[in-house]
């Protein structure tokens, strides 16, 4: 057999067990990976892509650098698109995903080191939509993690500093919200056409409507979500403390895909 | 009377009419014709004129339906066939962007959307035109593309290869925008850059197609083009789930990106 037929070989196989393995679990509870304990993996993984870096000529580094592992990395970034797309509830923490992204991330850092390497001038184009989805994917999947979502519903004058996880867990904020006004406007079939929220967050007075959140210190943002025609504003708080890398790494991404479009393919 | 829909069959009749005679004088000249390059682009003005007035109709940006969106389509693909025989001279792109500008807008003849004077709150944001529209352009340029790989597979002596790459590479780099442009509109809507909802899982799926086929290398075997252009064709499809395909699925019930219901 061929070291190729071999490689793909391997990878069907390593593909099957992980596809089995999904049709027995749930997925895992990201939860569990909360910082500091994503920080710390993130850091073991950056060690052995720089293992893997510096033992590029053995078989796993050229496979990890090869054409192969660009198509297996683009193919599953298609094949989990596909599946996701289909599922009525995604399974996004399943083990084949978190395989996909992992091994893409992996991909990606060597085939972003090897583009330095080799480059005999700074390459711009590459470097930002190689960074650019290098951060975003990054601080996407370990930053998961860190995310929290919480929930409150007000009426008209009503203060809280208890939110709600989507679990049902009460959570104290550490800050007061109020509602002092809300507005709500449907056409005439009943359809929304407007909804906004006057609050007060911690002292601040601010108007929540859709598209236009609310800023708090570090990562978190405050939204309306419901329709308000009940009288009732749900406001929901959302902590992400990696949302600027993610902001970084779309804007890198953003001027590479300008570039794309303007420069065209180079010969 | 409001200048809308009620007269999109008479004014697309004549933009598909100046299309037509451009593509045919571009036929007929083996270098680039400026009779073609200029009735194309009357075609394109018609268009035009027909989106501003609806606008207008509307007062809004005829962005939201369907119905808008294979507007906009058609314009763009007009458009794209109309850049791309002014850029690289391919006599014959002018014939298959009509005919699918044409498709586009017996569509919209055939079966008018309802429309909607007021847009959603979650559609009332700066985001929306040029998010829409640069997604738009990109499906113009990325259907160009996939016309040229169909050429490609039924005929063996067409190099259409480095034609279909300078396609794809400005229809990824426009479909990656509009994809970001709506990572940053979903965070300040909905709270996240990306949710693997239906559509957005579909839109990664094309996505991660259509660089998988700027990533394979050239060679000049005739399997190895086969592989691209099919690679391509397939990519177009995901792009037609991600597009409208979605909404007949199971999964588009959750989805965010539902507008018309």
């Amino acid at each position: 057999m061929s070291k190729s037929k071999h490689r793909w070989l391997i990878i069907s196989i390593v593909a099957m067990v992980l596809v089995t393995i999904d049709a027995m679990i749930d997925g895992v509870d990201i939860a569990l990976f909360a910082f500091p304990l994503n920080v710390l993996l993130a850091l073991l993984w950056i060690i052995v892509v720089a293992r893997l870096w510096h033992k590029r000529n053995t078989t796993i580094g050229e496979f990890m650098l090869s054409a192969d592992a660009t198509k297996i990395s683009l193919g599953l970034m298609a094949v989990v698109g596909i599946v996701l797309g289909t599922q009525a509830e995604p399974k996004t923490t399943s083990i084949s995903v978190i395989t996909a992204i992992i091994f893409t991330l992996t991909h990606l850092s060597l085939i972003i080191l090897r583009g330095w390497r080799n480059a005999k001038g700074i390459r711009w184009r590459f470097t930002f939509l190689h960074c650019g989805l290098w951060l975003l994917l990054g601080a996407g999947f370990w930053g998961a993690p860190d995310r929290s979502v919480v929930r409150m519903a007000l009426g008209e004058g009503e203060r809280s500093t208890i939110a709600y996880t989507t679990d049902g867990a009460a959570q104290e904020l550490g800050y007061e919200v109020e509602l002092c006004n809300l507005l709500s406007e449907q056409d005439g079939a009943g359809r929304l056409t407007k909804i906004e929220a006057d609050v007060v967050v911690d002292g601040k007075r601010a108007t929540l409507s859709v598209n236009h959140p609310m800023s708090k210190g570090v990562g978190t943002k405050i939204y309306i979500v419901n329709d308000g025609k009940d009288g009732y504003a749900v406001i929901e708080i959302i902590n992400e403390p990696w949302l600027y890398i993610s902001f970084i790494g779309i804007m890198m991404l953003l001027v590479g895909a300008i570039m794309m479009f303007a420069i065209g393919p180079k010969k | 009377m409001e200048l809308g829909w009620n007269i999109f069959a008479y004014i697309a009749s004549g933009a598909i009419l100046l299309s037509v005679a451009g593509a045919i004088v571009a036929l007929r000249h083996k270098e680039r014709s400026t009779a073609a390059t200029l009735l194309s682009t009357l075609a394109i003005m018609v268009m035009v004129m027909f989106v501003g007035m609806l606008w207008h109709t509307l007062q809004r940006p005829p962005l939201r339906t369907m119905g808008e969106t294979r507007l906009w389509y058609s314009l763009f693909m007009l458009v794209a066939g109309t850049v791309t025989y002014y850029r690289w001279h391919y006599r014959w792109i002018l014939s298959f962007s009509t005919l699918m500008a044409t498709v586009f807008i017996v569509i919209n003849i055939l079966r008018p959307e309802i429309h909607d004077e007021s847009l959603m709150p979650a559609l009332q944001s700066a985001w929306f035109i040029p998010h829409v529209s640069v997604y738009m352009f990109s499906y113009s340029l990325l259907g160009c593309a996939t016309l040229l790989a169909v050429c490609g597979i039924v005929n063996r002596k067409l190099e259409v290869r480095e034609g279909i790459d300078k396609l794809l590479y400005g229809g990824i780099g426009l479909f990656t925008v509009g994809m970001l442009t709506g990572a940053l509109w979903a965070k300040e809507a909905w709270g996240a850059y990306w949710s693997w909802d239906a559509k957005e899982a579909w839109a990664a799926a094309t996505w991660g197609l259509y660089l998988l086929a700027i990533h394979l290398p050239a060679r000049s075997t005739r399997r190895a083009n086969v592989a691209y252009y099919a690679i391509v064709i397939t990519a177009f499809m995901s792009l037609q789930m991600c597009w409208y395909g979605v909404n007949y699925l199971p999964s588009a019930k959750q989805s965010v990106h539902t507008y018309n219901q």
